[in-house]
């Protein structure tokens, strides 16, 4: 009994390991198919490089540079915002003594992350939208500018949690060596925990940045979703916000619903190509630490 | 001669557990003194009161008064303090970094400027504890792939760089061969003409070899201070009598 038990759990957890890679497959052969049927109408160089995007026009232009450069743009201005507040937050957090606050502070963040995209969307709209419209005289103050900040916002508590956890880790381990040396708590985060933490940053941004790119309802509220070629205090608009508006009203196998769904392939590919690149850097890293 | 340190009715409880109880101690400049006794005496305790990291539990309790040259040591900064008695772990904790980053730490901290005197004092102590031959080739090469007893022999590099007064060692042989723990005794030997050293150990020959005094603690008491010559032969109180005969331990 016990043995057929036993044969039962192995196998459904290889098949359910090998379902979810298939998922990731189909995802991928999905959208491709869905998507490549374009290309038999506009040049893949053409899309990726046009800058025009009118694809219901009599003589469509289906060019998709200006979005990919926004979902890009604003993500490196989240990560700008975000990296150097993040480090800090998980620097000072896994230096805390008071356990007690510390769990709080944590549970702050996890309530942070939680909160509903569209709620920041509200937000950046009411608080960084005006401020930036008051303060810098703009016509209007959706703007990549405050795409990436109401962005960096929602990066932030992942930012930080992933980056706290090897850095509290090696303050445990390495806190009493350190401080048997005469040298104070500053100088251990500054030049030894920080240091040491290197991957774990990495990683946090990476991760960071790829959420950022596929964020699309917080984005789509604030940036002014203009096709148009982004500027730091001007409009923009990113791929997921550009699918997320036009979906509804492309018709079905038209030319405007496969461009969508090419745009959807390339923001796909660049993402697996971030975390690939992620994987080879922290093999780099480790293997150069042990 | 002269007192290094001196402990007076020294208490320190954790918690509700009392740890040390009205501890009084001295201890000689350049001479080895060995503190022995069974698990859970307070020796490792008695070393943390003594460079205060102990206070870095926030239940310890600490009463009583340690005089560093004549001057307490709550009255000193604890970074001048820390850097003047440095500690040795029982477990070697080398920093995730490079050999000569490890030593180079703290010695940038203490104001150690330019990469000549800095390699100029790595060296010599890396010289001092034997490793420099071993590793002169690979400075720079991580320090964790160094093995356990050139890791440990670096960590008291690392606490010799800032130019200690005293060395406190927490069982710095426990984990290592024979080898090694030659290597190490031998080095001990040799600072102290130099450092006042603390050494906790539970190896009683190794007390013998290395000690110029040998303190006898027995649940968190100190039973009796004497010359490690004296301790071996003829010791005073009975507790000593009983746990070199193996009585207990």
């Amino acid at each position: 009994m016990n043995q057929i038990l036993e044969k039962l759990v192995s196998f459904l957890s290889r098949l359910f390991t090998a379902l979810s890679a298939i998922l990731l497959f189909l995802v991928i052969i999905f959208i491709a198919r869905e998507s490549l049927q374009i290309f038999r109408e506009v040049n893949f160089f053409d899309f990726i490089s046009g800058i025009s995007w009118n694809p219901l026009a009599r003589e469509p232009k289906a060019g998709i540079l200006p979005m990919i450069l926004g979902t890009v743009y604003v993500s490196i201005v989240a990560i700008l915002i975000s990296l150097p507040i993040g480090i800090g937050c998980a620097l000072e957090l896994a230096a805390l003594e008071n356990e007690r606050l510390k769990s709080f502070c944590t549970s702050v963040l996890g309530v942070l992350a939680g909160i509903p995209s569209v709620i920041y969307g509200f937000i950046g709209l009411l608080v960084v939208v005006k401020f930036l419209e008051k303060n810098f005289l703009l016509a209007a103050g959706e703007s990549i500018l405050s795409g990436g900040i109401v962005l960096a916002v929602m990066v932030l508590p992942y930012i930080v949690s992933s980056a706290a956890e090897t850095m509290e880790k090696s303050y445990k381990q390495y806190k009493e060596p350190s401080l048997a040396l005469g040298v104070s708590k500053s100088y251990m985060l500054r030049a030894l925990i920080l240091p040491n933490a290197k991957g774990a940053i990495l990683t946090a941004m990476i991760l960071a940045f790829s959420r950022a790119m596929g964020e699309t309802m917080a984005v789509m509220m604030v940036i002014g979703n203009s096709p148009i070629l982004p500027q730091l205090l001007g409009k923009g608009e990113t791929i997921p916000a550009l699918i997320a508006l036009e979906i509804g009203t492309a018709g079905l196998g038209s030319l405007h619903y496969h461009a969508l769904f090419s745009a959807g392939f390339v923001l796909m590919m660049l993402l697996i190509f971030l975390n690939a690149l992620l994987y080879l850097i922290k093999k780099n890293l480790t293997e150069n630490l042990h | 001669m002269n007192d290094h340190l001196s402990l007076k009715s020294l208490n320190v409880a954790i918690g509700s557990a009392k740890i040390l109880q009205d501890v009084n101690l001295t201890i000689f400049q350049n001479k080895v003194l060995a503190v022995i006794g069974p698990s859970g005496c307070g020796k490792t305790t008695l070393l943390r009161t003594i460079n205060r990291l102990i206070e870095e539990e926030s239940q310890a309790r600490v009463s009583g008064e340690i005089l560093f040259r004549g001057k307490s040591t709550q009255q000193i900064p604890l970074t001048k303090l820390r850097k003047d008695i440095g500690l040795v772990f029982q477990q070697p904790l080398p920093f995730p970094m490079s050999i000569y980053d490890n030593l180079a730490y703290a010695l940038k901290y203490h104001g150690v400027k330019g990469k000549d005197s800095l390699t100029e004092i790595i060296e010599a102590n890396l010289k001092l504890c034997g490793l420099y031959e071993e590793v002169k080739d690979h400075l720079f090469m991580s320090a964790l792939k160094l093995s356990g007893g050139q890791q440990q022999r670096l960590c008291i590099a690392r606490s010799l760089c800032v130019e200690p007064e005293v060395l406190l060692m927490d069982e710095p042989c426990s984990s290592l061969d024979i080898h090694n723990t030659k290597l190490i005794e031998d080095l001990i030997l040799k600072l102290s003409a130099h450092y006042t050293i603390v050494i906790v150990t539970h190896n009683l020959q190794q007390a013998r070899r290395i000690a110029d005094y040998t303190a006898f603690f027995l649940d968190g008491r100190l039973i009796e201070l004497n010359t490690t010559t004296e301790f071996f032969t003829s010791p005073r109180a009975e507790a000593s009598k009983q746990y070199l005969e193996g009585l207990f331990g």
